[in-house]
């Protein structure tokens, strides 16, 4: 169980976690999502005893994990930007880190050496971007921790790959119960991934679900009328998002999609449909409800 | 199955130090190759170039190969050869850079994200990669070292084995230069956990290592300049001691001293070092368990080290800029002014430096300008000599004795200058001119000059106002007090009268005895002993007859030696300072030379030391020389000198002076030579810069005669202006092309023409000085005066 409480932690006048608080609980793959800057990466190094908070505590496992060794054992990290000793293979890596964690397994090592295609004595220099990733992971995953952290894990992988390293993350969470935090951007891979989702926005937590009910809890809804009713009508609903085309509406509501279709069933359309929405429209539009506007970012 | 191990601290620190040593094996390679080059090869260079010296088949065989072991010759003792300074600088730079590389995880982003995840302590991660820097280090340099000394044994059979002292020796040189590599590396790695890149950490550990040592220097080179009379608060060795990067050079400061007898210096400082690089280790530790992980790749994360590097750098530079003023000569306002725009020059330009940019400059200003403001206000106080040490004078009851470096009318000529034999085949050379002064009349006669000199200061900025009012002595006064504390003052100026004040020492026996010290082997028994005493040359007054490689027996050395001493003591101070009987000439000890001293002699003098000028008054001595049939030397006939030189300048000497033999003084033998052949260019390329102006030839008999019967060895107390006093001049006596002999003769006996000459020659010198229009260039040789008759 990670729990934290008002945890802040400040980089030169920037806040990069602002009273943050959660609680993770064992066994589950927790996805962090966030616009740039929104202190994902800056709350896995604080789980994993890199940085210690400024103000606010954190526990694994009811221990703090700043220069903790007993909590570190059982945490690995894959940080985006990955670095390996000079001039070393994967299986000095693998050497070096079997001398420091105890839960090290050369076979499990080996096993998942059998299951990617890479060369486990060859210079890691001389990898390219997304087998440097694998090699990370292999690694991490070599260390069997209770907690995994990943930030940004997926980038520069194949489909395939990815679709192996699913498989051997959910047969470990099955196995050992090992507790998976996730930080990403490619929402469409933790949508298929994580059990909850946390939503982080300047620092703090906007909104934390089980995955499950974040889609459920938000539908599309399109509608035609004859004659367009009053957006008064339409109050009842909790209303994300309202455009009209002639005499059609559509509608991004927060709820559940059979309430919605009822509803809007009263006011008579001549037709109307719900469609659920993806993770990444929902992130869009919950970071549009913060204030985030993207049509100012992108376009 | 999950590989089950032992995860002990060891087992953990072993792997860490395991792949940090990789990481540093490139320093151990460069290391060991380098150690082998400046210390293996050059020191068996150097003993092949001794063992080629001739004199080294004349030693005995012990001391031969004690000589020839060379072991002296390397590492931390070699202190007269260059490559023993190259060792201790390769070694620094070694290890700083191994350090740097070794704990360059901690300003990488993403290797202080792998390294701090790691499921270990940071002091144990610290732990094991300082281990590292320091095996790759240190490891080729003490093999490196140690087969070194073998392979001088092995070859030469130095020391005829390794004995005891040889064991000893190695001990401390080793251990001096390990703690000299843990104290680099321990500092560099303070630096590193504190900052944020790796630039920072070379920056600032190079000013941790140096500028310490810059600003002790400039505060003593400030305490002295500004302070009359200031002594060396510190010694050189010590003030070295200070600086991690250069404690092992203070080692080479002491090779003046009788350090190869013992090694308690070098040991203590050692031992300190190795205290402070424990306590700075604990303290990175400590430090380093706080550092933000989020400091790497920020420059300026530390701001203490950032502003103690700022203010240091500048006070570095606005002592440079005040002493840069001061060798104008600006005025005390003016060079307080330079210091502080100095300070801040350094200052601003160290800021840029450090923070990349001029973004920090507003807030670092106010540092900058306070610590400058504080250098100025310092120096005013040194200025001011709020604690009374200018003028500060021990009550004379409380006078034990007093050490002056003052030799009187002899200067240079009676020094001790001594070689010293050490075991280990070293030797090394010393200038002892100290006399010890315990009469309390003569302790009276320095307090005098003490007294006078501190009630009329000159000061630098004073020196050329007055000009001709300034003796530039060079004077060191060491009062020991009978409570046992000592009181030390060095004087490079005084007021003219101050300094004729210890004139009247040469009527002191203790002076005497200490001035003529290889005479009085009483007072001195480790020194002049018949025995060591080669042979004698007996001169007249004017160089014309020498009785050159005088071999007397023991006997009649001693009956001549105590003839001497007699006649030293006995001599009449106003025949001294103005002698009525005319002076003879001189007698000379020559010593043997070091390699055939006895064997039980540790320390001899070297030649030139024991010389005494006899006159008429002298009658044992004469008494003696006539016995010894070397009387007739002594005799010289004046009409033999058919040429006479008479140099304006007489700025060559300092202090109080006799006329010297010119085989003892050889002044200006080519300047004459040159003006013979009519080789103007040669004279002005040459000379101009030094200031030697030859005025003229003499030709004229009756005019020479003048000037020889004149010159009676008057002591002159002009104590060495820049303008010499014009009432004596320096003329050079030659008969046919030799020069015979310099002496200084009044101004009444030098040809009217001659002193025209010169008396225009400072009137045009005057006038370059002022700067005033139409002064030209220094009249190097004035040849109007070719002929006086």
């Amino acid at each position: 169980m990670i729990t934290a409480t008002g945890l802040t932690k400040c980089f030169d006048g920037f806040t990069a976690l602002d009273k943050f608080n959660t609680e993770i609980s064992e066994g589950s793959i927790y996805g962090l999502v966030g616009s740039n800057g929104s202190g994902k990466s800056t709350l896995l190094r604080t789980i994993c005893g890199i940085y210690r908070p400024d103000e606010g505590e954190i526990f694994i496992d009811g221990e703090k994990p700043f220069e903790n060794i007993s909590v570190k054992n059982h945490i690995s990290f894959v940080a985006d930007d990955l670095y390996f000793l000079p001039n070393s293979t994967m299986n000095d890596m693998a050497n070096f880190l079997a001398g420091l964690y105890p839960g090290f397994s050369m076979e499990a090592y080996h096993t998942m050496c059998a299951r990617f295609p890479i060369e486990p004595d060859k210079k890691i220099n001389n990898f390219s971007k997304g087998m440097k990733r694998q090699v990370s992971l292999v690694l991490a995953l070599a260390c069997r921790p209770a907690y995994l952290l990943l930030d940004e894990a997926f980038d520069g992988l194949d489909p395939i790959i990815r679709g192996a390293l699913r498989k051997i993350l959910a047969d470990q969470i099955a196995e050992r119960g090992m507790t998976v935090i996730i930080a990403s951007h490619n929402l469409r891979e933790l949508e298929d991934l994580c059990d909850v989702m946390g939503l982080l926005h300047q620092g703090k937590i906007v909104f934390e679900r089980e995955i499950d009910e974040v889609k459920l809890g938000f539908c599309k809804v399109q509608a035609g009328f004859r004659q367009i009713p009053p957006q008064e009508v339409l109050r009842p609903l909790n209303v994300m998002q309202l455009e009209q085309t002639g005499s059609v509406l559509n509608l991004v509501v927060r709820g559940n999609s059979e309430e919605v279709l009822r509803y809007m069933n009263t006011l008579a359309p001549f037709f109307v449909e719900t469609v659920p929405l993806t993770l990444e429209e929902v992130f869009i539009h919950e970071m549009e409800a913060q204030g985030y506007d993207y049509n100012k970012i992108i376009f | 199955m999950t590989t089950t191990k032992s995860y002990s601290n060891g087992a953990r620190f072993g792997a860490l130090y395991r792949s940090a040593f990789k990481t540093q094996l490139p320093f151990l390679t460069i290391t060991a190759i380098a150690m082998v080059l400046v210390l293996t090869l050059a020191s068996f260079v150097r003993v092949e170039s001794m063992v080629r010296m001739s004199h080294i088949t004349e030693l005995p065989a012990g001391e031969a190969s004690r000589l020839m072991s060379g072991i002296y010759r390397f590492g931390i003792y070699g202190a007269d050869d260059s490559m023993a300074m190259l060792v201790v600088l390769l070694l620094a730079l070694l290890s700083m850079l191994s350090v740097m590389v070794g704990l360059n995880y901690l300003h990488r982003r993403r290797t202080v994200d792998l390294y701090h995840a790691l499921p270990v302590r940071r002091s144990m991660l610290l732990g094991a990669n300082l281990l590292a820097s320091l095996t790759a280090v240190a490891g080729p340099f003490v093999v490196v070292y140690l087969g070194t000394a073998l392979a001088h044994v092995a070859v030469f059979g130095g020391c005829g084995g390794i004995d005891a002292r040889f064991a000893q020796f190695l001990a401390v040189d080793c251990l001096n230069l390990l703690v000299y590599i843990a104290a680099v590396c321990v500092l560099t790695a303070f630096v590193a956990v504190n900052v944020g890149t790796l630039f920072d950490t070379f920056f600032i550990t190079g000013a941790m290592g140096f500028l310490p040592i810059i600003a002790g220097f400039s505060g003593v080179m400030v305490w002295q300049e500004l302070t009359y009379g200031a002594a060396e608060p510190i010694s050189e060795s010590m003030l070295l001691s200070l600086s991690p990067f250069l404690f092992p050079l203070g080692n080479y400061a002491l090779q003046n001293k009788d350090y190869a007898a013992d090694f308690t210096q070098p040991a203590v400082v050692a031992l300190v070092w190795l205290l402070i690089t424990a306590l700075l280790a604990l303290l990175t530790v400590r430090l380093y368990n706080r550092r933000k992980s989020e400091w790497a790749e920020q420059a300026g994360s530390c701001r203490v080290l950032q502003i103690t590097t700022k203010c240091l750098a500048g006070l570095c530079g606005g002592v440079l800029l005040f002493f840069i003023f001061d060798s104008y000569n600006y005025s005390f306002p003016i060079r307080l002014l330079a210091m502080l725009l100095g300070s801040l020059f350094v200052g601003i330009v160290a800021e840029v430096i450090l923070s990349r940019g001029v973004r920090g400059l507003p807030r670092s200003l106010v540092w900058l300008a306070g610590s400058g403001v504080a250098f100025c206000l310092l120096t005013m106080l040194i200025r001011a000599d709020v604690v009374g040490y200018e003028t500060r004078l021990p009550a004379p009851e409380s006078v034990q004795s007093v050490t002056v470096n003052y030799r009187g009318r002899f200067e240079s000529q009676t020094q001790k200058i001594k070689y010293t034999m050490q075991g280990g085949g070293y030797s090394y050379s010393s200038s002892d001119s100290d006399v010890v002064l315990t009469d309390p009349q003569s302790v009276a006669t320095v307090l005098d000059m003490h007294r006078r000199a501190v009630e009329d200061i000159v000061r630098h900025e004073d020196r050329e106002e007055r000009e001709d009012d300034i003796a530039y002595c060079y004077l060191n006064v060491s009062y020991t007090l009978q409570n046992g504390k000592t009181m030390n003052r060095e004087f490079q100026t005084m007021n003219l009268a101050a300094y004729q004040a210890l004139v009247s020492l040469e009527d002191k026996d203790d002076f005497i005895r200490g001035s003529h010290a290889v005479f009085f082997t009483q007072e001195n028994p480790e020194l002049t002993q018949a025995e060591q005493i080669s042979y004698i040359s007996v001169q007249d007054n004017l160089g014309l007859n020498t009785a050159e490689r005088v071999f007397l027996t023991e006997q009649e050395l001693n009956k001549l030696l105590d003839a001497v001493r007699f006649d030293l003591l006995d001599e009449a101070f106003a025949e001294i300072v103005q002698p009525a009987k005319p002076a003879l000439g001189y007698i000379q000890l020559h010593f043997k030379d070091w390699y055939n001293r006895p064997t039980d002699m540790d320390c001899y003098y070297s030649e030139g030391t024991g010389l005494v000028l006899v006159n008429e008054s002298y009658a044992q001595t004469i008494k003696v020389l006539r016995e010894l049939e070397l009387y007739d030397a002594m005799v010289a006939d004046p009409g033999q000198v058919d040429r006479a030189y008479v140099f304006p300048s007489n700025n060559i000497t300092y202090g109080t002076m006799t006329t010297l033999p010119a085989d003892e003084s050889p002044m200006y033998e080519y300047v004459i030579e040159a003006y013979r052949r009519g080789d103007t260019q040669y004279l002005e390329e040459y000379y101009s810069q030094e200031g030697v102006v030859l005025i003229g030839e003499v030709e004229a008999s009756a005019a020479i005669q003048k000037m020889v019967e004149s010159s009676k060895s008057q002591l002159y107390a002009g104590g060495g202006t820049k303008k010499p006093n014009l009432d004596y001049f320096l003329v050079a006596f030659a008969s046919g092309d030799r020069v015979t002999g310099y002496k200084y003769v009044p101004a009444d006996a030098i040809p009217d023409e001659a002193k025209e000459v010169i008396i225009q020659y400072f009137r045009q010198e005057q006038a370059e000085a002022s700067g005033q229009p139409g002064a030209g260039a220094v009249v190097v040789v004035e040849t109007t005066t070719r002929s006086v008759h």
